[in-house]
């Protein structure tokens, strides 16, 4: 068996009173494009941190390809390359400058730098700003740079953390390709982010944090499949009455029943042919209706069914 | 009200920056006041030094030197040799070295006078001088006594009383002879605290409601600009006069008397009107800068030459007329020549150009504000 | 890789527009104010420029006081003598077009009663009491001779006016140094301790709690010493260069002597700018307080530290040797002055090497304390 990229165990992490991780259990495995998702103060950063060496924890163990990680294991940090929430460049340096130094913190040999410094602004796009200094660039060339900063050295394992905060569409599907792109070439992604539609688009694994613990793992699939929803169905009805909803919510499989401003929601759990069911109560009940769709479950809903609605702020 | 609340809010965060500069500017002025009177009252004064003599010479004119010396300075043993004498001037324990040659008294009997003594200032202290010239007089005294045919202990003992003349120097008006009251010394340094604080406090304020953004948003408000701009105007001219008020206060408490006088009345009409100039500085600065560190950069440029142009730090007296023709380009030489101006006004009646070094400054404040505002529609324009 | 680093450190620091201010233009500044504030100090011959002075005789006073003024302005040229009325020289003292007045009164003897009369105490004015002081003591002294001995007076007359040198100079130091030269050695301390924002600047990008930038640092492949390293010798360097521009104005353009053993003093300015540096580099280390915070702090001692050497007020060093004297032996601008005085004004090289050995032990002190403090590589939080 191949090891594991990452494996975290029983990792444990206290703010004074605040427990920032309870007993995390992780494992991440090479190939994989591993999507961290979770609300507003959940921990994923505090979890990245720790494999990176920065913080101390409580408890528990991080291993990084199979040997545990220590602030001077620099052979492990050389596969290493990580894109922090914040923007991390010398504001002094060009863009190219920038990018040259950071590479040369992992490789050593100049004319192999030379090649990783070009591949880099050619993969982030950075052509035209080679002498740029970065307060000159807008927001999604300075996410880009980076970036690029931190993958320019071909890192076996590459850990970004909300790399798309605060981009611009453009941006942040060339992004999202190029991250795709690293991954088809071998390395290893860990994703932290709160845009859903990203994570699914590019993750195949994806665990879910919530108040420092794994609340779920598993890939798209096997996430959809835990929460209870498995059709939302979505009709455009001008005039309903409360004793129809009543009626609607007894059907076979119907969990939930809302209607707002003309938009009837239904929820249904499992079966094949709850819509069929739907219309046909009210083409008997003679409800006339407009529009009408049906929708399988986002991770948008997973992450909010398994995480609460209620909202989440605090110093993240 | 919303401008002037904001005004003030800002302000509040950031007074600690300026604090730190009042304490520090309260701190350099109770010293330099305390400093300097002690060295005016030394100049004028017989001064005392801590001498070293070695007395190799056995005649009667060396001994008498010394005792000369004696009667008003500390006479000490000479070091053992001349690493332990450069020590003992290195750490002040002695001020001058005197060396007497064996046969001092016979060469200065038989006329000779170039060089027949060895003496050793501490480098770098003015006070040597001093010393070197009574030693000359003493000698020239005695050789014209022995010249005249006296012998030499009457001659020694008349020359010591001669020594013990002294000039009668009067002043003109009773009040000149009086020192300078400590008061005069704390206004003395106004100029370079008000500048600090205006352009760093003011300034910061300004620089925060001229910032692209922010005043482009107020600009779309439903407030007029002539609310906003009164608002703004008059947190301005509230915090110069706080500030005018804060340092007043300390005044009457450190120094009640003067305050309460007419020159503790005029410096504060003086300290008023160059704060007006200040305020008119910092907005001028504002236009100048792009952050506020670069604006803490500009008050240290401000603050320090126009103080030492203008002679906040050091007396105009010591500048050639070169630079005296320069200085009169400078709000704050005009501050000072008041300051000066008003320790010789008794009365309210004989102001005299006290009033016109007023008039000069304020017109400073009107230059600095409107060649600001100058800048400030240019760059509006080309924005 | 070293090398690599080093540049880049460098190239980030000279970028620096607002720490190259403070290092390099700043003192440039304030080394040519204090060059046109003290301007007439330095120049020796300006200060006895010709003194204004209003002479009222009474009639039938004594004409030998009159005399004697003559002669002062006749060949020296130091005094220009306005003879006039009692009211007219009032006038003129208080329009302050001469420094003071002396007035000869008739009291009937032949040296006269000579007062002088002036409206400040300052340089001028102690100068025209001297004058006086010493005409009264020769009168005196040519009186007490007439009733002793009147033949000798004739003798005792030809010593008037001899400008003798009885003092030989005692050779301590050949270099003349004049009182302003302590203002400029405080002006090269200060210069030194203006390193103390590059060193915070080090810290800062060096303590991943402190700043994003640390954070990428730290996690990256190369050990942490390969890269503090490289930081502080850029540093270091920059910083010895911004005083050696400060020196070479200076000498060069501002024409201030600050002694000769040229290399010596660049040595003292480059261990000066070490202490600066790892002063910062000290501050920047210590907790995760705000930057701006310990910017504040740095700003503080280094200002502190550069008016207890007497940058502001003159004679500082004196005062303290005398009250505390302690402070002397470990305040790092006090010890750059006196290192630089000792170099220029002492012979021999034992307290220069005393004061540069202080120097490097607050320097290793600084360092060790801050390689202490940021040894501890995991952080509690970030």
């Amino acid at each position: 068996m191949a090891e594991h990229v990452i494996q975290i165990e029983n990792l444990v992490k206290r703010y004074k009173e605040l427990v920032a991780l309870d007993h995390l259990n992780l494992t991440v495995e090479e190939g994989e494009v591993f999507g961290l998702l979770g609300p507003n103060g959940s921990g994923k950063t505090t979890v990245i941190s720790c494999i990176l060496a920065l913080l101390q924890f409580d408890k528990g163990s991080v291993r990084v390809f199979g040997k545990e990680m220590q602030p001077d294991s620099y052979d492990i940090k050389r596969q290493i390359g990580v894109v922090l929430q914040n923007v991390a460049v010398f504001e002094e340096l060009t863009v190219q400058e920038n990018i040259d130094y950071f590479c040369g913190l992992y490789i050593k040999d100049k004319r192999e730098r030379k090649q990783c410094v070009e591949e880099a602004v050619h993969f982030s796009g950075l052509e035209d700003f080679r002498k740029f200094y970065p307060k000159k660039l807008s927001g999604g060339l300075l996410r880009r740079l980076n970036i690029a900063c931190g993958i320019a050295h071909k890192p076996k394992l590459i850990i970004l953390d909300e790399p798309t905060v605060a981009v611009d569409p453009q941006s942040r599907n060339r992004i999202l390709e190029g991250i795709q792109k690293l991954n088809q070439e071998g390395a290893t992604i860990i994703y932290t982010s709160h845009y859903m539609e990203e994570v699914e688009q590019i993750c195949t694994r994806i665990a879910i944090l919530d108040k420092g613990r794994c609340v779920a793992t598993g890939t798209k699939e096997e996430l959809k499949a835990m929460i209870k929803t498995g059709e939302k169905i979505h009709l455009e009805i001008w005039e309903l009455k409360p004793e129809h909803l009543e009626e609607l919510r007894r059907l076979r499989h119907v969990y939930q029943v809302d209607y707002r401003e003309g938009m009837l929601e239904i929820r249904c759990s499992g079966g094949k042919h709850n819509l069929v069911h739907i219309l046909d109560y009210l083409a008997r009940q003679e409800i006339s209706f407009g529009r009408v769709y049906s929708e399988l479950p986002t991770l948008n809903d997973v992450f909010l069914e398994i995480t609460g609605k209620e909202l989440r702020d605090s110093a993240d | 009200m919303q401008v002037f609340k904001v005004f003030c809010k800002v302000l509040s965060k950031h007074k600690s920056s300026i604090l730190i500069y009042v304490v520090i500017y309260l701190i350099i002025s109770l010293v330099m006041s305390r400093s300097i009177q002690e060295t005016k009252e030394k100049e004028f004064a017989k001064v005392s030094l801590k001498i070293a003599v070695e007395n190799q010479d056995e005649g009667a004119v060396g001994k008498e030197l010394i005792a000369f010396l004696e009667k008003h300075n500390k006479i000490k043993e000479v070091p053992a040799d001349q690493e332990a004498m450069r020590d003992a001037m290195y750490y002040q324990e002695i001020d001058y070295v005197l060396v007497v040659p064996p046969n001092f008294t016979e060469q200065f009997c038989t006329g000779k006078t170039e060089g027949i003594l060895e003496g050793t200032a501490v480098p770098g202290s003015s006070t040597a001088a001093l010393i070197e010239n009574e030693i000359r007089q003493y000698l020239d005294t005695v050789d014209m006594y022995l010249k005249a045919g006296i012998d030499t202990d009457r001659a020694a003992q008349l020359s010591s009383e001669d020594m013990e003349q002294e000039a009668a120097v009067e002043f003109l008006e009773e009040s000149d002879a009086r020192p300078l009251p400590a008061g005069f010394y704390f206004f003395q340094y106004i100029p370079y605290v008000f500048l600090v604080i205006m352009i760093l406090g003011l300034g910061t304020v300004m620089k925060i409601f001229r910032d692209k953004e922010l005043a482009a948003r107020n600009k779309c408000s439903a407030m007029s600009f002539f609310q906003q701009n009164l608002q703004f105007i008059m947190g301005c001219i509230l915090f110069t006069f706080g500030v005018f008020l804060f340092f007043m206060i300390t005044a009457v408490c450190l120094y009640r008397d003067y305050m309460f006088s007419v020159k503790g009345l005029l410096s504060a009409a003086n300290a008023l009107v160059f704060s007006v100039c200040a305020a008119s500085v910092a907005w001028f600065c504002v236009q100048l800068v792009r952050s506020a560190p670069e604006l803490n950069m500009m008050s240290n440029v401000f603050s320090l030459s126009f103080s030492f142009l203008g002679g906040v730090f050091v007396t105009l007296d010591l500048m050639s007329d070169g630079v005296k023709q320069v200085a009169k380009f400078i709000p704050s030489y005009w501050y000072v020549i008041a300051n000066q101006e008003i320790q010789k006004v008794e009365s309210l009646a004989d102001t005299g150009n006290i009033y016109q070094s007023f008039l000069v400054v304020l017109f400073f404040a009107l230059a600095f504000f409107s060649v600001g505002l100058l800048i400030n529609r240019m760059k509006l324009r080309t924005a | 890789m070293f090398f690599r680093l080093y540049v880049y450190s460098m190239k980030q620091t000279v970028r620096q527009k607002l720490i190259m201010f403070w290092s390099l233009i700043f003192p440039i500044i304030l080394g040519t104010l204090f060059r046109v504030a003290f301007g007439e100090f330095l120049e020796e011959e300006v200060i006895f420029h010709q003194i204004p002075v209003a002479y009222v005789a009474e009639e039938g006073a004594s004409p030998a006081f009159a005399e004697t003024l003559k002669s002062l302005e006749d060949d020296g040229g130091l005094l220009e003598i306005i003879e006039t009325d009692g009211k007219k020289a009032e006038s003129l003292l208080k329009e302050e077009k001469v420094e003071g007045i002396f007035y000869n009164r008739d009291s009937g003897t032949e040296e006269g009663e000579v007062t002088l009369t002036v409206t400040r105490q300052e340089m001028s004015q102690s100068i025209l009491s001297s004058i006086l002081e010493q005409y009264q003591r020769v009168f005196h002294t040519m009186g007490n001779i007439s009733r002793e001995n009147p033949a000798g007076i004739e003798a005792a007359a030809k010593v008037i006016g001899q400008q003798r040198q009885y003092l030989m100079e005692g050779s301590i130091t050949d270099t003349p140094k004049s009182v302003m030269t302590d203002y400029f050695y405080a002006l090269l301390a200060m210069d030194c301790l203006m390193g103390v924002s590059m060193g915070l600047q080090i810290a800062v990008k060096f303590k991943a709690n402190l700043s994003n930038l640390a954070v990428r640092r730290v996690v990256s492949g190369t050990s942490r010493f390969g890269m503090l390293m490289p930081d502080l010798a850029a540093r270091i360097t920059i910083q010895f260069l911004c005083t050696l521009c400060s020196v070479c104005y200076l000498t060069y353009v501002m024409k201030i002597s600050l002694g000769n053993k040229f290399a010596l003093l660049l040595l003292t300015t480059l261990v000066g700018s070490i202490v600066g540096i790892f002063m910062g580099f000290f501050i920047g280390a210590i907790g995760t307080y705000k930057e701006s915070l310990k910017e504040g702090v740095c700003v503080c001692c280094m200002m502190f530290s550069s008016f207890l050497s007497g940058l502001m007020v003159g004679g500082m060093y004196r005062f303290l040797e005398t009250h505390a004297p302690l402070v002397n032996r470990i305040n790092p601008a006090s010890l750059i002055v006196k290192s630089l005085y000792s170099l220029n004004i002492y012979e021999g090289y034992e307290r220069y090497t005393q004061s540069m050995a202080s120097l490097l032990t607050i320097a290793v002190l600084l360092g060790a304390g801050a390689f202490a403090m940021i040894r501890r590589e995991r952080y509690a939080s970030i």
